[in-house]
């Protein structure tokens, strides 16, 4: 008997062969192979097996939050990339605040006074606060150098003496921070949101052991060599710094 | 407004960098491609996690390729196969199986030549299922795409036998379909 190949696949597209048809639809190990091959046949399949059972939209804006992330580094690596549209639109997105915790960490109030409303010689006052938020949506305060489980994602909420823009960066143990996201802060406390109602934070599966996020805002448009190096000496002229640290293990945290 | 039409606008939306556009596909097709990888229970939830991100980032990269709203899903979901098994390929011996999918350009181009776009009736699927013998594949098959909660990693826990056993009961039930929706290609391409 005569197997399903792709010359006789073409040829079957345009003239009848029911008793090549019969061979195949009785399940032919040869001929299955070939048809497993073929562009789009397995997607269909799917597409209607799953209909079996359909499933609500899901609400994991952590998982998409992930995935925004994911698909920065990905198109970040990747040559020619997506469009610059698409590139902004993740940026914004990448990894945004949400609000719950308590306040856990407040920045060296010698470093980050607050501005004394001479324009230019002050330091915006910048606060950041973080909550462990568990797979199952519960909100735990994090002291600062806590450790925390790596299955769960920190979330924050920020306050700021100034309105401006902000930069997001988080650092893995000793190597140089990394930045995130983009962030524009208006004055006062904050919840840090993506899309119409996404509340976001930041994933920590995958990381383990010291991880710092860092918060930088500033009174004007900064570049992320200025913020960078804002971190490194605490703050600058027109920079405020604040960050959490936390200690990512692989178990759970009582 | 269809579900065509407003999935075609969703898709436009997202190859404009729409922000809004693009996590509302994300959120409504999650679930679909996550499912579709608890089929392999070899992998575990955190791979199926890590899966989801790598397909959607492929999927999205590739989605001004995409012609028509009517391919998405489908063409989704073959990334997703494709990936889960290239996974596999990773962890197991059908490094051959996910190499050649692997290999397949699956973030490319329009995946389903306009000759194969059909749709495959549910009902029919329906009783495909229903005809088959009782038995373990049957069972599995129920399990897994009717009943739709168990993983196939927790259907092998509770029929009491091996991940893959429960993983090629799948893949056996797919290869009856997918020569069912060659015949039925084939069949209407044959009508007068």
């Amino acid at each position: 008997m005569s197997h399903l190949d792709a010359a006789r696949w073409k040829a079957l597209q345009e003239t009848p062969d029911e008793e090549l048809l019969a061979h195949v639809a009785e399940g032919c190990e040869v001929c299955d192979e070939f048809l497993a091959t073929l562009p789009g046949f397995d997607g269909e399949v799917d597409r209607a097996l799953l209909a079996l059972a359909p499933r609500a939209p899901s609400t994991d804006e952590l998982s998409y939050a992930r995935y925004r992330r994911a698909s920065q580094k990905a198109l970040a690596a990747a040559p020619g990339g997506a469009s610059p549209r698409l590139m902004r639109a993740l940026a914004a997105a990448a990894v945004l605040l949400i609000a719950g915790g308590a306040w856990l960490l407040i920045p060296h109030a010698a470093s980050h006074p607050i501005p004394s409303g001479i324009k230019g010689s002050g330091r915006v006052q910048l606060e950041l606060r973080a909550a462990l938020k568990a797979p199952e949506g519960t909100l735990t305060p994090v002291t600062d150098g806590a450790q925390v489980p790596a299955g769960a994602a920190l979330v924050f909420q920020v306050r700021s003496g100034l309105a401006g823009p902000a930069r997001l960066f988080v650092q893995r143990g000793l190597s140089a921070p990394v930045e995130l996201a983009q962030l524009g802060l208006v004055e006062g406390a904050q919840e840090l949101e993506l899309g119409e109602d996404g509340l976001l934070g930041f994933s920590l599966r995958g990381e383990r052991g010291p991880l710092q996020v860092w918060l930088v805002a500033a009174e004007g448009p900064t570049s992320a060599e200025e913020a960078l190096s804002a971190i490194k000496s605490g703050g600058a002229e027109g920079l405020s710094v604040a960050h959490v640290r936390v200690d990512v293990v692989d178990r759970a945290v009582p | 407004m269809t579900d065509r039409e407003a999935l075609g606008r969703l898709l436009e939306g997202v190859k404009r960098g729409d922000e809004a556009a693009c996590r509302q596909l994300y959120l409504t097709w999650k679930p679909g491609v996550l499912r579709l990888l608890e089929g392999f229970a070899q992998l575990d939830a955190d791979e199926r996690e890590d899966l989801v991100q790598e397909i959607f980032t492929r999927a999205f990269r590739a989605i001004g390729n995409l012609k028509s709203p009517e391919t998405f899903e489908g063409w989704l979901y073959s990334i997703a196969r494709n990936r889960g098994l290239s996974a596999l390929s990773r962890k197991s011996s059908r490094r051959e199986v996910g190499e050649r999918y692997a290999q397949q350009q699956d973030d490319s181009a329009e995946l389903i030549p306009e000759a194969l776009r059909t749709e495959l009736d549910i009902d029919l699927v329906r009783r495909l299922i229903a005809s088959l013998p009782e038995g373990p594949e049957k069972q599995t098959v129920q399990l897994f795409y009717v009943e739709g909660e168990l993983s196939a990693r927790e259907i092998a826990e509770r029929l009491g036998v091996g991940k893959s056993a429960v993983t090629m009961r799948l893949e056996r039930f797919r290869a009856r379909i997918r020569r069912q929706l060659m015949v039925d290609v084939l069949k209407r391409r044959w009508e007068p």
